[in-house]
């Protein structure tokens, strides 16, 4: 009779204590193709290691051998669920280094765009992590006020996912008719949305018990580990870039910066929450702005073939995932040197190891989703 | 679009003027680079401003306790490391170098490195000083070839393991070459003889 060398006997499987698990890269709680190998015992996370690049197709290379207007689209494809934020890093860091001036219309109207792209990546996290984490009904709900947002990019870009209309030195287009009342209309059912939303989620207990405590980070060690945006904010960190460092017309509007106090997942719900608000505040101030700007012009002098000065710049947005920041290098000539792009996704996800270790594997589907990662920006 | 990139246009001598520069500024009178050249004589090599960013370029051995220094100082405070990167310049006499931009919160500032490095030489990690350095020197090894001493698990980030060259030198060919990982895992084989591809735009 056939006898393997090494008997698997019920009891040496029940004495091995470690497993290892490979979770991904087609997972659908990895929001991509992000690979996980999680060391187990039993049901808790002793080890973790994140396996990335199912997604790299080299954008920095590829930047490197266009002119400046050429690159401007692929950046709509890094977060492909926030690509007015992701063109607006672009067109400012070009414009900080070549000099160019921009209209105060323009940047109102950016403003404004850039905002609603913050709620509709909002939202979009909101219904995929809670439907993770079993809340299928806040999907639903999520994706019905985003679709409002998108309707508005329709009119205005053309296109509901890779929107682009920012140039540098401006935008292609002015904003159609009717384009106030459609955003006001939006901002006016916003507040109560929410607040249907936190109905459903702040007391629920099944909720409560999935996030609250889980992945804690500390201010220091979010600060060690480069963690930005909502996570590091969550933290108790109150630090964010529109008030650091302000670009466009942020110095100009009125808003606050949400803080967590305990750093967990609850808390990082919590602030992504306060932050539609503050976004749909910034949008109505606005609005109010343009108004007076109205008939004016939307695209700056700009050169036809951009040739920014020989140097470097280090230029960073606050895009809805953290410190999104670009590197240029310029020789001179029609196309960059070296283009660097800081994705806040790869680096906020660092710190899922240091989140993750000592919780079950179910949470780490939470953690995942709370640390809000786009594979397209994580892996460029 | 029909301007093609260092083409000479008929005129000549416009074609052969240099391109304009951005104003560097000799940075002097900053109190934390006073701090930081008394307690570290030789490693600082050059302090300018850049669009208003002081860049420091530091000596290669110096780097880790420089950033050790810029963190904990009491006046320094760069407790954040916000970005880390390699550039690959063919042209130099040192033709790697480490571009290091760190952020302090306390003080709302921020400051750029550099580090040059010579062909084959290695860079020290940082990762002691700051955690966040550790997926941005696998990233920067990844794609540039920069090596990092001390590192504790230098592998390639976002390429598979096995695969050849470093794809942000200005050396690695664009256009598609025999490539031994895309042979073994993909079934790609290289392009028929006289196949013209190119990746840059003309």
């Amino acid at each position: 009779m056939h006898k393997p060398e090494i008997a698997i006997t019920r009891e040496r499987l029940l004495a091995a204590r470690e497993m290892v698990l490979n979770m991904g890269p087609q997972h659908p709680s990895t929001h991509g193709v992000l690979r996980v190998i999680l060391k187990l015992d039993g049901e808790t996370v002793i080890d973790l290691d994140c396996d990335i690049g199912y997604l790299h197709r080299g954008v920095e290379k590829i930047c490197e051998n266009r002119t400046y207007v050429h690159i401007e689209p692929y950046f709509d494809r890094l977060d492909y669920v926030a690509a007015v934020s992701n063109d607006l890093c672009y067109v400012e860091t070009v414009e900080k280094i070549a000099g160019i001036e921009v209209p105060e219309k323009a940047r109102y109207i950016r403003v404004i765009l850039t905002e609603l792209q913050r709620i509709a990546s909002h939202l979009l996290w909101l219904g995929t992590h809670a439907m993770d984490i079993g809340a299928v009904t806040i999907f639903l709900y999520a994706f019905r006020e985003r679709e409002e947002i998108l309707k508005i990019f329709e009119n205005y870009f053309g296109a509901r996912l890779t929107a682009n209309a920012f140039r540098i030195g401006g935008l292609q287009y002015d904003i159609y008719d009717g384009f106030e009342e459609q955003v006001r209309a939006f901002c006016r059912i916003l507040p109560e949305r929410l607040k249907e939303y936190e109905t459903i989620l702040n007391e629920n207990r099944i909720w409560l018990q999935r996030t609250v405590g889980i992945g804690i980070l500390t201010a220091e060690e979010a600060k060690d580990l480069g963690v930005t945006g909502p996570v590091l904010r969550a933290s108790g960190v109150k630090w964010d870039i529109r008030k650091a460092f302000p670009y466009e017309v942020y110095d100009q509007v009125e808003f606050d910066i949400p803080v967590g106090e305990n750093g967990d997942t609850y808390d990082r719900y919590l602030v992504r929450m306060e932050e539609m608000r503050q976004s749909r505040l910034i949008i109505l101030q606005c609005l109010d702005k343009l108004k007076k700007l109205h008939p004016g012009p939307v695209l700056g002098k700009v050169p036809k073939i951009i040739r920014p000065p020989v140097g470097e710049v280090y230029h960073s947005i606050e895009s809805p995932k953290g410190e999104l920041g670009i590197y240029l290098v310029s020789n001179g000539t029609a196309f960059p040197e070296r283009l660097r792009i800081r994705p806040p996704s790869l680096i906020n996800l660092q710190a899922l190891k240091k989140m993750a270790i000592g919780h079950l594997v179910a949470d780490v589907v939470a953690l995942i989703g709370s640390i809000d990662i786009v594979l397209g920006e994580v892996d460029r | 679009m029909e301007e093609k990139k260092d083409k000479p246009t008929p005129k000549g001598a416009s074609a052969t003027k240099a391109p304009p520069t951005l104003p560097i500024v000799e940075l002097t009178d900053d109190p934390i680079l006073n701090r930081l050249r008394a307690r570290f004589p030789t490693a600082v090599l050059e302090a300018v401003e850049i669009l208003g960013m002081p860049t420091l370029t530091i000596a290669r051995e110096q780097i880790v306790d420089v950033c050790r220094f810029l963190r904990d100082d009491e006046e320094a405070l760069f407790d954040f490391l916000t970005d880390l990167t390699a550039r690959h310049i063919p042209e130099a006499e040192k033709p790697f170098q480490v571009i290091y931009h760190l952020y302090s919160f306390p003080r709302n500032v921020r400051w750029r490195l550099k580090v040059n490095l010579a062909e084959g030489e290695a860079c020290p990690s940082v990762v002691s000083v700051w955690s966040a350095a550790n997926w941005m020197e696998r990233e920067a090894y990844d794609l540039v070839g920069v090596r990092f001493e001390g590192h504790p698990d230098l592998r390639r980030l976002l390429l598979p393991e096995d695969w050849e060259g470093h794809p942000l030198r200005k050396d690695y060919p664009l256009e598609f070459r025999y490539n031994r990982w895309c042979e073994k895992h993909l079934n790609m084989i290289a392009f028929r003889e006289g196949t013209e591809y190119s990746g840059r735009f003309e």
